[in-house]
């Protein structure tokens, strides 16, 4: 069985932000409209259940995740009701999580949060500009000052340190990295990450000219160059992983490393589902054969049928050049859906082939020389 | 700076290089000797994927 790591809850499937990039909104998939709008808590109660049981029949923990849609279009009594019935069957050792672009996030929820150990991440491209170049309301309008007011709200919280686990950017490759390694420094978040654009062979992601150009291997050894030389740097996740693979080490970020991540998506109608960024590659890609639902299957039984396991392989890379690639050890051939192509599957590298080649060059550029010096 | 072929670090691992001047690669290297567990929970999995 492909052991589960990340339990990832949509628990509302709308969104109040409208970002043009939205791999769930704004890529081809529809299947957020068959959803209702919030979890009910026949769905909570029934979620409660079966965690409950996949936890003691896997014999390890994993981590709930809490997205959407917007996760905070729950509700503040309905969110305090999930996590109170979620812990009544899960150990400490799960974890709670939770990934919101901020805009709703207010004291009463924080309250809630605080009480269940709950660890916010918040969206944010970086300065105004580029943030409101694509995360935009429903009206049209820059929503980056809600989220800046979130950010401020989350720090000043008697309990920050453990509500705030960080900030998730999704990279402008048109942007100057020097500008928005400044402004994420300025925030005073304790990590950031950054996210390609989602993309494939056959639909280019934003801002690439072709599969050969490295548009955002530049923007991201740009990045890399600010970290390591400042004294006092937030930590960046994907930066760190890939140089601690590099080292010898092992990474956690899904789609780094050749390490399995162990995902499975729970629709807000109860619906079990395969990772759902494949929502960006081929249509109705994240769903099984026939429709499970934690109403009427079994999690655990799911998670341990032919066909999860099938799509568990899938997420490995299996195209010649990543199999023979020097590099895959810390590539890990990228996101299965930046693999996609209609004519050969999955079986591609990633669309950021050469820009995960340049950055590495890059980190181990950065290793030789910094070796050098204290030599 | 100059490009140089650092297979080395991989075959040599974390433990075969010297202490290095950058703040982050200081960290990683260390976090690298020791396993930090607890990084796990700090880089909790909420960073893996876009949100709305």
């Amino acid at each position: 069985m492909a052991a589960i790591d990340t339990v990832l809850v949509k628990v509302a499937s709308r969104c109040n932000l409208d970002c043009t990039y939205c791999y769930v909104y704004n890529m081809g998939d529809d299947g957020w409209r068959s959803q209702p709008k919030r979890m009910s808590e026949a769905t909570i109660a029934a979620l409660a259940v079966q965690l409950g049981s996949l936890v003691e029949r896997q014999g390890r923990p994993f981590s709930i995740v809490l997205h959407g849609g917007e996760p905070l279009l729950l509700g503040e009594g309905a969110l305090d009701s999930l996590f109170a019935r979620l812990r009544s069957s899960l150990p400490p050792a799960c974890g709670f999580h939770l990934q919101t672009n901020g805009v709703l996030l207010n004291d009463g929820l924080l309250s809630v949060f605080a009480r269940h150990g709950v660890g916010i991440s918040i969206s944010i491209d970086g300065p105004e500009a580029t943030h409101d170049r694509f995360r935009l309301d429903l009206r049209g309008r820059g929503s980056h000052a809600r989220v800046m007011a979130a950010i401020e709200r989350v720090r000043a919280h008697p309990q920050a340190a453990k509500l705030f686990s960080g900030l998730l950017a999704v990279i402008d490759p048109d942007t100057t990295p020097s500008d928005v390694y400044a402004f994420f420094k300025s925030t005073g978040a304790p990590s950031v990450d950054f996210l390609y654009r989602d993309g494939n062979h056959d639909v280019l992601p934003y801002g690439k000219a072709s599969v050969d150009s490295t548009e955002y291997g530049a923007w991201m050894s740009g990045l890399l160059d600010c970290y390591l030389a400042d004294p006092a740097p937030p930590r960046i996740r994907v930066l760190d992983d890939m140089i601690k693979l590099l080292l010898g080490g092992t990474a956690r970020k899904e789609g780094i490393g050749v390490s399995d991540f162990g995902i499975v998506i729970i629709e807000t109608d109860g619906t079990i589902a395969k990772n759902d960024t494949l929502k960006s590659s081929a249509g109705e890609a994240d769903r099984f054969a026939t429709t499970k639902s934690i109403h009427d299957a079994d999690l655990f039984e799911v998670c341990n049928s032919a066909e999860f396991e099938n799509y568990h392989e899938a997420q490995r890379p299996t195209s010649p050049a990543c199999l023979s690639c020097p590099e895959l050890r810390v590539c890990g051939g990228g996101m299965p859906a930046h693999r996609w192509s209609a004519a050969a599957g999955y079986a591609n590298p990633s669309v950021f082939c050469a820009d995960q080649k340049l950055l590495i060059a890059r980190m181990r550029q950065w290793i030789s020389a910094q070796a050098r010096s204290a030599a | 700076m100059e490009q140089r072929d650092t297979n080395e670090e991989r075959a040599g691992g974390v433990d075969s290089l010297p202490i290095v001047d950058s703040a982050t690669l200081a960290r990683l290297i260390d976090e690298v000797r020791h396993d930090e567990v607890t990084v796990g929970r700090a880089y909790d999995r909420t960073h893996n994927r876009h949100n709305r």
